[in-house]
């Protein structure tokens, strides 16, 4: 799936400091890791944006992992009850050059401690509405035998 | 250049494009982009006149102070390098096409790597710093004073090694041919003013993000009460200049010098605020050491070489010495070892030692340069260089060392420290 066929919603939702972003990344061996990513945004192309602060934490390991091997990471966002997982792929790490310098001069205006070890662009591939509401009216149309009986009962 | 010079027996000999698959496909465990890596520092590149032509001086790294020459014999000003983008980068030299380096064209609208024809990875130019467009209050251009990695400072104070006095420098090195092409072309100073290296290393930190180490080399001087004094003597005037634009006692920096005596190793770490040290043996086996670095061998020898190595960790600290070779050199022709195979467990067992020591081995791909003792030869096969990465790195996994001053963003010369970013601490 390319950027331009994400959800008109998202774009949006990305863009609101109320939505809540997770950022799911595994080793190589497969070992989970999930991370509350807010930095997460998307650039003129379509591509995730995330700021990873750390050179030494689980998700810098995990994306490098990625970016490697071809293996994709989930993000999910969530505001409200409105939800969406993008599965994408890390494409790129930026570590030096204007887009790097332009993101870490605005990290550490936010934050003066902080350091900021790689711009990562991930590609999204797939995105699937998670909003519980739309799921379970979906798996209720589509899927009746997943149902509790006593939910239809008189 | 073609050769005629028998080279070793190969580990699994493949040729041409499907050479990158097939070594790939045998080292899993190892990326895609960290075998191409290799294999560019291996062949080379070559720049299409389509690629020149988005090189920007105002803002690209072009080739700078030249301290080692390219493979092509040219001073001339062309990219200094190129990042992959993992973010790591290829640290290579134009080479003529007749010994068939990867080709960098600008192909629908990016930059690339090309092999065969075909496009297989895009690349970037490195980003010029901006202290590359200033001047010293001496008039010194900084580019010549201090080189940029993407995310590393490079000082080389002093452009001699007086191994060369006395005909015996490194087989594989040009540092003085390429000191009188330096000093005639471009007008370095073969010695720098401590001065500039402080002015032009306080303007580089005002760049922000962009830097996380430094890292000092020179020739080797043999001068001074006990050898290598005066060595140590300039490198602290140095280190004292660089340091005086830090707040912090001691500052993210390596030094790659002689083998010092612990007194000198002492003084460094006490007088300065460096905090790593590098000593290169270059190749791992007495013979072949004493053939391919006589000054070394004439003046420290090899195991005292080693012996120096181990009682620097005793100052610097485990994780933070090392040691680099020159892989391939130890195949060259006509004392090296006569297959890859052996090359590649006489490499490994000698890097064994040093490790259960607490000294890191790390490598740079040999590149038979015009100029030098052993040019017209040839580098060592792919599937040898990705062994040995795998290698180094599994020692240092095995022996619990840590690399963060030698790695991809500290140097990015060495594909097996570019394994260490999946390592968990
Ligand atoms: S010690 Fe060897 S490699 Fe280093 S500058 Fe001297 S001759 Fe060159």
């Amino acid at each position: 799936m390319t950027a331009t066929s994400l959800d008109p919603r998202i774009p949006a939702l990305l863009a609101d400091a109320a939505t809540v972003k997770i950022l799911a990344t595994s080793d190589r061996s497969g070992r989970p890791h999930a991370t509350v990513a807010p930095s997460i945004h998307l650039d003129d192309d379509g591509r995730l944006v995330h700021l990873e602060r750390l050179e030494s934490s689980g998700t810098q390991r995990n994306l490098v992992a990625s970016l490697w091997f071809d293996r994709p990471v989930a993000v999910t966002v969530q505001r409200g009850a409105e939800a969406f997982e993008i599965v994408g792929v890390p494409v790129k790490a930026l570590v030096a050059g204007p887009e790097f310098r332009r993101q870490y001069e605005a990290l550490r205006a936010r934050a003066p401690e902080d350091d900021l070890a790689a711009v990562w662009l991930i590609e999204p591939r797939e995105v699937t509405e998670l909003t519980h509401d739309v799921r379970r009216a979906r798996q209720e149309a589509e899927r009746p035998f997943l149902t509790h009986l006593d939910r239809l009962a008189r | 250049m073609s050769t005629a010079i028998a080279q070793a027996t190969p580990l699994h000999p493949v040729q041409g494009a499907s050479e990158l698959a097939s070594v790939c496909a045998r080292h899993p465990d190892v990326p895609r982009l960290v075998v191409l890596k290799t294999d560019v520092q291996r062949r080379g590149v070559h720049y299409t006149d389509r690629a020149l032509a988005l090189l920007d001086p105002e803002r690209h790294s072009v080739t700078g102070t030249h301290i080692f020459g390219a493979r092509d014999g040219r001073i001339a000003p062309r990219p200094e390098s190129l990042l992959l983008r993992d973010g790591s980068s290829i640290i290579t030299t134009p080479t003529p096409l007749e010994q068939r380096p990867y080709v960098v064209d600008h192909v629908d609208g990016r930059l690339a790597l090309v092999d065969g024809g075909a496009p297989i990875e895009e690349v970037e130019y490195w980003p010029r710093p901006d202290y590359y467009a200033k001047r010293t209050r001496s008039g010194l251009p900084m580019k010549f004073v201090v080189s940029a990695r993407p995310q590393r400072l490079n000082v080389f104070p002093y452009r001699h090694c007086h191994f060369w006095n006395d005909g015996e420098g490194c087989l594989f090195c040009d540092i003085v041919p390429q000191l009188r092409k330096g000093k005639d072309d471009l007008g370095i100073p073969a010695r720098l003013d401590p001065e500039d290296v402080r002015e032009t290393v306080a303007e580089a930190l005002r760049e922000p993000g962009r830097f996380v180490g430094i890292c000092i080399t020179a020739g080797s001087n043999t001068r001074g009460a006990r050898p290598f004094d005066a060595e140590v003597d300039y490198y602290v005037e140095i280190l004292r200049a660089i340091g005086a634009s830090f707040r912090t006692p001691r500052f993210p920096s390596q030094l790659i010098g002689t083998a010092f005596e612990p007194a000198q190793l002492e003084r460094l770490r006490r007088e300065t605020g460096l905090t790593s040290y590098t000593a290169d043996l270059e190749v791992l086996d007495e013979r072949l050491f004493s053939w391919i670095c006589p000054g070394k061998a004439r003046w420290v020898g090899y195991r005292e070489w080693k012996e120096r190595l181990v009682r620097a960790v005793d100052v610097f600290g485990r994780g933070r010495v090392d040691t680099g070779i020159v892989a391939g050199v130890e195949l060259a022709r006509p004392h090296g070892f006569a297959t890859e195979e052996e090359g590649l467990r006489r490499t490994l067992d000698e890097a064994e030692e040093l490790a259960s020591r607490g000294v890191s081995t790390v490598f740079i791909v040999w590149s038979p340069r015009p100029g030098t003792a052993l040019a017209g030869q040839r580098n060592a096969s792919l599937d040898y260089y990705v062994a040995l990465a795998e290698g180094l790195h599994g020692l240092r996994a095995r022996y619990g060392l840590p690399i963060d001053f030698d790695d991809y963003r500290h140097c990015g010369n060495h594909p097996d420290t570019d394994l260490s970013r999946l390592l968990r601490p």
